[in-house]
């Protein structure tokens, strides 16, 4: 079978499998509290996950360069753009507010 | 009205009027003194006056005290309202932002026109509630003696759960890492793009219209990011403009050939600063006698590393794209004066590149620079008609007045090789000021 066909049904069937993990996943909430993976990323705090996931592909801006609210926006923009986890945007935005 | 300071004067003189009223008949009792029946019942009057006083200034009090109680809520809730009022109008507390990035430019390349060039591109977000987000970012560009207008996206994307973000629209495709995160001019770390990965003679689509799904998922201590999309397939372009276009793909803003373009980026994070990927897209293109497929694939490298022993940032990443199509015959007929023409569709194009910003070292003066160095190439078919393969060396320096905000100048100097002919070189510098805000 050729590879272009391969990674066509592949990319059919991932699309799929996608659809089902979204119903598995019971469209639980997306603020639903503190999650297992935060608790586990606590220790290294929203400082440092700030550098992590904004460095690899820009300079980290200062907190006070927006305001709690336009942190919001910015972050949520981030999550969706830079495949950021749900447990690091909440971390980093957390601290942004926090030195802000 | 009583102060509340006098009530310890008033009740000290009511014990001592007590005091004076009860002395005498003890005194009476010890000295044989006696006291009048008037002098007692006048007293007893005082006492009783002073009884009343203090009842009254105690009703007083309480009165005062929940009229400033009530004076205070209102106060309260008067600036609450005030605070109110302000949010609304103050900026930055909206849920809509425009942020985005400017830059102008001068470029001077052996071969070409020095140019000086001029772009804006804001990027409006809209954040509708803590799911919900749209995004749209148009670019003005100088072209010409006109000023070219493009929608580099325009989507909502729908957060449906940690793992899982829907996205709908034009946008930034997610195939290797340039086009979706790193092609902005203030993120770019030199002034001009990739050769691969140029928006005209490149080999990657950098937008398409369709639906999206991406997410990061936390496996173990690592995360596995993924985009997975459907979009209108890209079209075969068969040289009726531009014989030396013949046999790239270009055009995803509509389905032009009615077909549906399959792709995605699957990563691993498995260390801070440490990720890579493979990224795929298939789709089936229109030829003279049918159909053939479009296989694009890339994959990316990038590693950034922020530490005290490097006494700065340091920034190494690398992509690789290749495409192929499936061999066809181009101008069958020969009326586009190239053909019957058949070649290997098989086009590869890749860039590696360093930068470093000693943003830890002493002086301190030092820390706003950051040097940069890049390979990049790009190989063409060799049957295609006019094809041409570039290799070249990018050497760049940057100063940054804010995390946003660069001054850069690059030299290049590389090598073109046309088919048939012989390699000419090239070199020549660009220079950029640029701001993202």
């Amino acid at each position: 079978m050729k590879i272009s066909k391969i990674l066509s049904i592949s990319g059919f069937v991932a699309l799929g499998l996608g659809a089902v993990a979204m119903l598995a996943a019971g469209c639980q909430s997306a603020n639903a509290g503190m999650r297992p993976h935060a608790m586990a990323k606590s220790a290294k705090g929203g400082a440092e996950l700030w550098t992590q996931n904004c460095l690899p592909c820009h300079n980290v801006r200062s907190p006070s360069a927006y305001s709690d609210a336009d942190w919001e926006v910015v972050m949520q923009h981030m999550r969706v753009r830079a495949n950021l986890s749900a447990s690091d945007t909440e971390a980093i935005e957390k601290f942004l507010k926090s030195a802000n | 009205m009583i102060p509340k300071s006098l009530h310890s004067p008033l009740a000290a003189s009511l014990g001592l009027a007590l005091l004076t009223l009860t002395a005498p008949v003890r005194l009476s009792a010890q000295a044989g003194d006696t006291v009048t029946r008037a002098e007692y019942e006048k007293l007893a009057r005082e006492v009783s006056d002073l009884k009343a006083r203090l009842g009254q200034s105690e009703t007083t009090q309480a009165e005062q005290k929940k009229d400033a109680d009530d004076s205070t809520e209102e106060l309260e809730k008067e600036l609450r309202a005030t605070k109110s009022l302000l949010n609304t109008v103050r900026p930055g507390t909206s849920r809509f932002l425009v942020a985005g990035y400017g830059y102008a430019g001068f470029d001077n390349i052996k071969g070409e026109t020095p140019t000086f060039k001029s772009a804006l591109a804001p990027i409006f977000l809209w954040r509708l509630n803590n799911k919900l987000l749209f995004e749209a970012e148009p670019e003005f560009e100088l072209a010409g003696s006109e000023t070219e207008v493009s929608l580099e996206y325009a989507n909502l994307s729908y957060i449906l759960n940690d793992y899982v973000t829907l996205k709908a629209g034009k946008f930034l495709t997610p195939f290797a890492q340039f086009p979706d995160r790193l092609h902005p001019a203030w993120i770019n770390k030199l002034p001009d793009f990739p050769l691969p990965f140029r928006e005209e003679g490149g080999l990657v689509p950098f937008s398409s219209v369709g639906f999206q799904a991406s997410g990061n998922v936390p496996v173990g201590d690592m995360n596995l990011v993924y985009a997975l999309y459907a979009a209108n397939g890209p079209s075969l372009n068969r040289g009726t403009e531009e014989p030396a276009d013949v046999g790239t793909l270009f055009g995803t803003n509509t389905a032009e050939n009615g077909r549906t373009a399959i792709g995605g980026r699957i990563g691993l994070r498995p260390l801070p600063g440490l990720e890579f990927a493979y990224s795929f897209q298939n789709s089936r293109v229109n030829v003279d006698d049918g159909t053939r497929d479009a296989l694009l694939q890339a994959v990316d490298l990038s590693y950034i590393r922020d530490s005290q022993a490097l006494r700065g940032v340091l920034d190494l990443r690398g992509e690789w794209v290749w495409s192929r199509v499936s061999r066809a015959t181009y101008d069958a007929d020969g009326a586009l004066g190239f053909g019957p023409l058949s070649f290997d569709n098989r086009r590869t194009g890749g860039y590696a590149q360093a930068a470093y910003r000693p943003s830890k070292l002493e002086p301190t003066w030092l820390r706003d620079f950051e040097l940069v160095a890049r390979r990049d190439l790009i190989n063409q078919p060799d049957g295609a008609p006019e094809s041409t393969d570039e290799r070249r060396w990018t050497f760049g320096v940057n100063y940054w007045l804010n995390s946003s905000t660069a001054l850069k100048a690059a030299v290049e100097t590389g090598r073109r090789t046309a088919a048939g002919e012989d390699a000419e070189s090239t070199r020549g510098f660009r220079l950029q000021a640029v701001m993202g805000f």
